[in-house]
């Protein structure tokens, strides 16, 4: 069987063969087109054997929604809806966070579950109507791009896109491929040069200590950020192509002054889920609205609100921590630590706000907001050292082996060579960064480089284009000892 | 009650819901325009109106609610 890894030739040969049928067929039926090839692609990824796993989430929720869409009382739509969350909160704990059993999870479960949820408890509280069509709705929870990680998507906005089909937009192909490549770039050069060195320095905890430790858990962020976001730009050019427009699941994160900031611009779809479908929710229940009346007294109007809030944001923080795989070192690295970096910021917000105005800090000075950005790429960092360490007891061991004197050879001797990459890989690894820091420089400037670069000379286009396809053919054939196929982001 | 008496209503709530006397609302105000207005307030100042206006919002309208504008016109159906 071939394969269809995003990285693989064969997959942009699959994807322009469907495109080109996607096209050729009549508006009507297009999305019968993206069905047949959202299952094939589930098929040849995930396997048939986890065909059933698929068809019970989606048939629970296509069945839940329907019923609780025909009920008159409450008390019926409510049951319905318990039956569901359980079913598939069920099915996802089974799959995703039971150790050693016989049979394996349908790809991307941990993200559609949470698009299908979304869809029942918008249905539920009157946002959506539960769709008739079945095969539709299969290709809401199968549509292909979106079945490896994300993004998180509601189905109100997809639905109507999917089932009206798009019309043909040269453009929209155009851009679509350009922005595969172009995640493929970030992926095979940029994720993978860094995989090597990240690999080596996690690897060997005796060995590496100090400022290498330091410098690698900055290559993983750099690496988790173009292995994820390049999946994402792979994804999202994919769907362009078929005219349909999918959530953006990243806007330049590094470039946050705040935690909070960072998580709206971190894997953005996965955080609006969880405070729409999670925190609102909890918020608004009668104990949370009683703690609050509570330390309202206490405390007063302004100070008294924040106490509930907190709360809620430490489910929810657990919550996300745990969606990352169940494991302690996820829990704490992707959850709480930053439930906790968030709390800070909030509570230290005002006395910071006092302190800049009595020195006179102009906060909007660009090295006092390049000193923010910093303080958030650090703290960030710190929670990558236990999303990538295998325990939390091997991340506090990292954690500890930075904290030793940096090594003297790393500035004078250039000791970093050390880590697996020759000069010839460091200078592909910098070309890419190059090209990906051009790439962020737009958009913090809210245009679209591609857009920019339609208005060059042909000369000029032509040549990026191709110094963009050398970039990943060249990664692509050497694969510098890391799997190409293989994206951080797949295993949840 | 008009569109209008709702709309004093509401600056008042989040005039004294924000402790910021100068909160002038239209239809198009969104979080956006109010700086302490952010998601981790965005509750409690839903339970505020609902307590001011003796009304329920649906969680759907919590999570999709545009404006102040589409707050005001869910407060007109339900009173």
């Amino acid at each position: 069987m071939f394969s269809l890894s995003l990285t693989s030739l064969s997959y942009i040969i699959f994807v322009v063969v469907f495109v080109f049928v996607y096209y050729m067929v009549h508006r009507r039926f297009r999305w019968i087109v993206l069905l047949a090839a959202s299952v094939l692609f589930f098929i040849v990824v995930s396997g048939a054997a986890s065909i059933p796993w698929l068809l019970l989430g989606a048939a629970t929720t296509y069945a839940g929604a329907r019923l609780i869409g025909r009920m008159k009382k409450e008390a019926g739509k409510r049951a319905i809806l318990a039956i569901v969350l359980v079913l598939v909160l069920g099915e996802l704990f089974l799959l995703k966070y039971t150790r050693g059993l016989p049979f394996t999870a349908p790809i991307a479960v941990s993200f559609y579950s949470l698009s299908i949820l979304g869809y029942v408890l918008d249905v539920y509280w009157g946002v959506t109507k539960a769709e008739e069509n079945p095969f539709l709705y299969l290709l809401y929870v199968t549509y292909f791009p979106q079945m490896t990680s994300g993004p998180v998507t509601r189905y109100r906005l997809m639905q109507p896109q999917l089932r009206e089909g798009a019309a043909f937009s040269y453009d929209k192909v155009k851009n679509g491929l350009i922005r595969i490549v172009y995640g493929m770039m970030k992926k095979c050069v940029i994720a993978d040069l860094c995989a090597v060195m990240v690999s080596e320095v996690f690897g060997d905890t005796v060995t590496y200590q100090g400022a290498y430790v330091l410098l690698g858990v900055m290559l993983f962020a750099l690496e988790l950020y173009a292995d994820f976001s390049g999946c994402m730009d792979i994804v999202l050019g994919t769907s362009e192509c078929f005219g349909i427009e999918l959530p953006e699941n990243f806007d330049i994160p590094f470039s946050s002054v705040t935690m909070s900031e960072f998580w709206r611009r971190w894997h953005i779809t996965l955080g609006v889920w969880f405070k729409d479908y999670v925190l609102y929710p909890l918020l608004k229940t009668a104990p949370f609205q009683k703690l609050n009346t509570v330390c309202v007294e206490k405390f007063g109007r302004k100070k008294g609100r924040k106490p509930a809030t907190y709360l809620g944001l430490l489910a929810v923080w657990f919550l996300i921590g745990y969606w990352h795989g169940g494991a302690m070192h996820y829990v704490i690295g992707s959850g709480l630590l930053h439930w906790f970096y968030i709390v800070s910021g909030e509570l230290f917000e005002e006395p910071v706000k006092k302190l800049t105005r009595r020195l006179h800090i102009d906060r909007r000075a660009k090295g006092y907001v390049l000193l923010q950005r910093l303080k958030v790429f650090f703290l960030v960092c710190s929670g990558f050292v236990f999303f990538r360490s295998e325990t939390s007891y091997q991340a506090c061991k990292m954690l500890y082996r930075m904290a030793v004197p940096f090594e003297r050879g790393f500035f004078t001797g250039f000791s970093v060579w050390k880590l697996g990459l020759g000069a010839y890989e460091l200078c592909f690894l910098s070309i890419g960064c190059a090209v990906m820091w051009t790439v962020s420089g737009f958009k913090l400037r809210r245009r679209d480089i591609r857009t920019a670069l339609a208005g060059q000379h042909a000369v000029v286009r032509y040549a990026v284009y191709l110094l963009l396809c050398a970039l990943v053919l060249l990664g692509m054939m050497r694969g510098f000892g890391a799997d190409v196929s293989y994206f951080i982001y797949n295993k949840f | 009650m008009t569109r209008e008496e709702v709309f004093d209503k509401l600056n008042e709530i989040f005039r004294e819901y924000f402790d910021d006397e100068e909160i002038t609302l239209s239809d198009e105000t969104t979080a956006d325009d109010i700086e302490d207005w952010d998601s981790l307030e965005h509750i409690n100042l839903i339970v505020a109106v609902e307590k001011a206006f003796g009304m329920k919002f649906t969680m759907g309208e919590v999570t999709t609610m545009k404006n102040v504008g589409a707050m005001a016109d869910l407060i007109l159906e339900r009173i």
